[in-house]
């Protein structure tokens, strides 16, 4: 995702981050250097070095940091991101016991009735088009429970994100209660 | 103007009057009673709106951002979150090379070269990422 304009809002201590998907707050206490009213920003923009994925800026006393937009999507809690980083986690368990499990590739494909090469692309971490199904299957052949437990976050929602569909949304259909997230554990 | 008395009838709990409860409650600020008391330590001062629990004065999410660092005419810019792992992102010419996992040792998006691993490997040693 590519930040479009990025912003310094000193009364909110905020970045302002501009994406295709809606704007993002990055709160500067989350920052290192941290702007403070003593040691503004001066400079602020996407990093063209970084694809504009990532915001560089810079502080009155010469201190530069950067925040890539992950960090941005992570605080603010995008449910892709989160859906992405509970994936992954799923593929490095399944990963790890497969190289523990006695039996080679092929047999596990055949007795979940599938090909090696669609094995080898469950256990891929860098593959995010895979099902949690085909990968739930998986883990239990090898011999491990699945477990999911859901928790409330700390605010119940996505914190500060506003974008202009997410606004009509909630005018036609207002939403007291937004779906908790929820978080794997092996 | 007359100073404000609690009636005969009011009592605590216990059944105690007021009148012999109020001189054993502290008045605040400037009550005499205060006047000579020493100034409270600066980690009083600090938690004094959390007297049962100091922690919650801690941020709700604690997170670290690594500055853009150049090595091999790469850019590794390295993030420390609360729900991924710790992970560093590698650029080369405005593109993302690999998004590199620092915890298991594995590539989370792209492919990691030698070059860029050795990278990686000499900037953990260095205590950088």
């Amino acid at each position: 995702m590519k930040i479009e304009t990025v912003t310094a809002n000193g009364r909110k201590r905020a970045f302002e981050v501009e994406t295709a998907k809606g704007t993002f707050p990055f709160p500067y206490a989350n920052v290192d250097p941290t702007p403070s009213g003593k040691d503004p920003v001066i400079s602020l923009g996407p990093d063209h070095e970084l694809g504009n994925e990532a915001f560089t800026y810079q502080l009155r006393s010469g201190k530069e940091g950067s925040v890539h937009i992950d960090s941005v999507l992570e605080i603010n809690r995008d449910p892709a991101l989160m859906a992405d980083l509970l994936l992954y986690k799923l593929s490095l368990a399944a990963k790890q016991q497969l190289a523990r499990h006695a039996e080679p590739v092929r047999v596990v494909a055949t007795n979940l009735e599938t090909s090696p090469a669609q094995i080898y692309r469950l256990v891929d971490p860098t593959n995010y088009t895979k099902s949690f199904s085909q990968l739930v299957r998986l883990l239990n052949y090898l011999g491990c429970d699945v477990d999911v437990s859901i928790s409330r976050t700390e605010h119940g929602h996505r914190r500060g994100v506003t974008s202009p569909t997410a606004a009509s949304a909630s005018r036609k259909a207002p939403v007291r209660h937004v779906a908790p997230t929820a978080s794997g554990v092996l | 103007m007359h100073p404000r008395r609690s009636p005969s009838w009011v009592r605590d709990a216990v059944g105690r009057p007021w009148a012999e409860i109020l001189p054993a409650v502290p008045q605040g600020r400037h009550s005499p009673s205060l006047a000579g008391a020493p100034a409270p330590s600066p980690a009083k001062r600090l938690h004094r709106h959390s007297p049962v629990d100091p922690t919650h004065e801690l941020p709700l999410v604690v997170t670290l951002v690594v500055p853009k660092i150049r090595r091999g005419n790469y850019i590794f810019l390295a993030w420390v979150g609360d729900h991924g792992p710790r992970h560093v992102h590698v650029y080369k010419d405005g593109t993302l090379i690999v998004k590199w996992d620092l915890e298991n040792g594995c590539a989370m998006e792209g492919s990691a070269s030698r070059k860029v691993r050795s990278c990686i490997d000499e900037l953990e040693r260095e205590g950088r990422l």
